[in-house]
């Protein structure tokens, strides 16, 4: 008879995803650790109500909806609210300008990235890091379907400027 | 289909995710359109710096071990002892602590920091869980009635006609122990909360704000203090705060 799989063998193959997207959303190591340790811990509690499927986009939605609540919770701690990632804002230029590395574009998408509002963090993460379809994230974030390919291209759009700021802001600084 | 329409629907295309009456459309618009062509592949290059960029996250080693351990003292039904296993929560606790004292003596104006870093992830939230209205209308005088049963103040509520600006709603929320209104208007698909309340004592002082990617916007006045949180631009957020002034007059 197959055993049936435990909490940890269905959840633990996607801390990496939890604590990814928590990451993105907090903005910081610490606070993504503790809403991923909370997150687990109320999946753990829901888990007799889990029906085996999607083990992780329900574990997502869970920590989303952790990191939101944690976030309201620690609003008046107001430095850790502003997700500026110190280590990715003190971008070291090293590179000689023509050589622009692939450690240096991924500093300043880092950077852009941090600079975006959560709403657009959150798409953008769960559509190019994760790979979800619009409908799946739709599904997750209890939207209707236009408004994720609203949000999505209108992420990039900002995106793509807090790129070009950040870019002449180096080049300014390399005058 | 003109252009500004083939705009809102080139990211899903690229994507592969339009449906296939609008795809029909578009890639009939493209054909006779350069400069859509133009955007679109720019837009396919850039798209592919996620592809070549290693953003992803990886679970710190101790967090994975904090987990497991947690997954196998639960499995086994005891009781974990959480603060005991944590030291460093006491070491980060003290950490927030300090922080939290040198930002109070070092910044003279804290009291308004965290009152719009309050409005705006306030706004982040409601807009995050679609939770942005209790009650949903475009009337003043439903919204208004509506939102003075819950409150105990009476608010002010006004839609602004003939704007780009139209009202969906509002919703009651709690900001520093007290509880405000908050108005909630969409420009095309940007939203923007308008927190209100009763100033009693002190007036929020007219200042932009940028916090976390969100644009606020402070200013008191017919005795009220207002907070606007917003995605919009700055110039388009003055526009906003500049009609609801004039309505107030």
């Amino acid at each position: 008879m197959p055993k049936t799989p435990s909490f940890e063998e269905i959840f633990l193959p996607h801390l990496d995803a939890a604590y990814n997207l928590a990451r993105w959303i907090l903005g910081t190591e610490q606070d993504a650790q503790d809403v991923v340790q909370e997150a687990f811990a109320r999946a753990w509690k829901g888990f007799p109500k889990f029906r085996g499927e999607h083990p992780r986009a329900w574990l997502l939605t869970i920590v989303r909806n952790t990191a939101y609540t944690w976030i309201k919770k620690h609003a008046s701690d107001e430095q850790r609210l502003v997700p500026f990632d110190e280590e990715s804002c003190s971008v070291a230029i090293e590179a000689a300008p023509s050589e622009l590395g692939l450690d240096r574009r991924n500093q300043q998408l880092r950077q852009a990235l941090n600079r975006l509002p959560a709403e657009f963090r959150e798409v953008l993460v769960l559509f190019e890091m994760e790979g979800w379809s619009y409908k799946a994230i739709a599904t997750t974030l209890g939207v209707p379907l236009g408004t994720v390919m609203s949000r999505l291209s209108r992420a990039r759009r900002r995106l793509r400027e807090e790129i070009a700021q950040i870019q002449d802001r180096e080049i300014e600084d390399e005058m | 289909m003109k252009c500004d329409e083939a705009s809102r629907f080139l990211d899903a295309y690229l994507d592969r995710e339009l449906e296939a009456g609008k795809r029909f459309e578009l890639e009939q618009h493209l054909t006779g359109c350069g400069d859509c062509r133009t955007w679109l592949e720019q837009q396919r290059q850039f798209i592919g710096i996620f592809k070549a960029n290693a953003l992803y996250y990886q679970a710190p080693a101790e967090l994975r071990a904090r987990v497991q351990r947690r997954a196998e003292t639960d499995s086994r039904g005891r009781k974990f002892i959480f603060l005991a296993r944590r030291p460093w929560l006491y070491a980060a606790a003290l950490l927030v602590l300090s922080l939290s004292l040198a930002w109070m003596i070092f910044s003279p104006d804290r009291e308004t920091k965290t009152l719009i870093v309050q409005a705006v992830s306030d706004h982040s939230r409601a807009v995050l869980l679609e939770r942005l209205c209790d009650v949903v209308s475009p009337d003043p005088a439903v919204l208004k009635q509506s939102l003075l049963a819950k409150l105990e103040f009476a608010p002010l509520v006004m839609d602004l006609p003939g704007t780009a600006f139209r009202m969906r709603g509002g919703r009651v929320d709690v900001i520093q122990d007290r509880k405000v209104a908050v108005l909630v208007y969409q420009r095309n698909e940007d939203l923007v909360s308008l927190f209100a309340w009763p100033a009693t004592g002190r007036l929020l002082a007219a200042r932009d704000w940028s916090i976390s990617g969100y644009r606020a916007c402070t200013w008191n006045a017919a005795n009220f203090n207002f907070v606007a949180v917003s995605t919009l631009s700055d110039h388009d957020l003055d526009e906003f705060t500049d009609q609801i002034r004039d309505r107030l007059k």
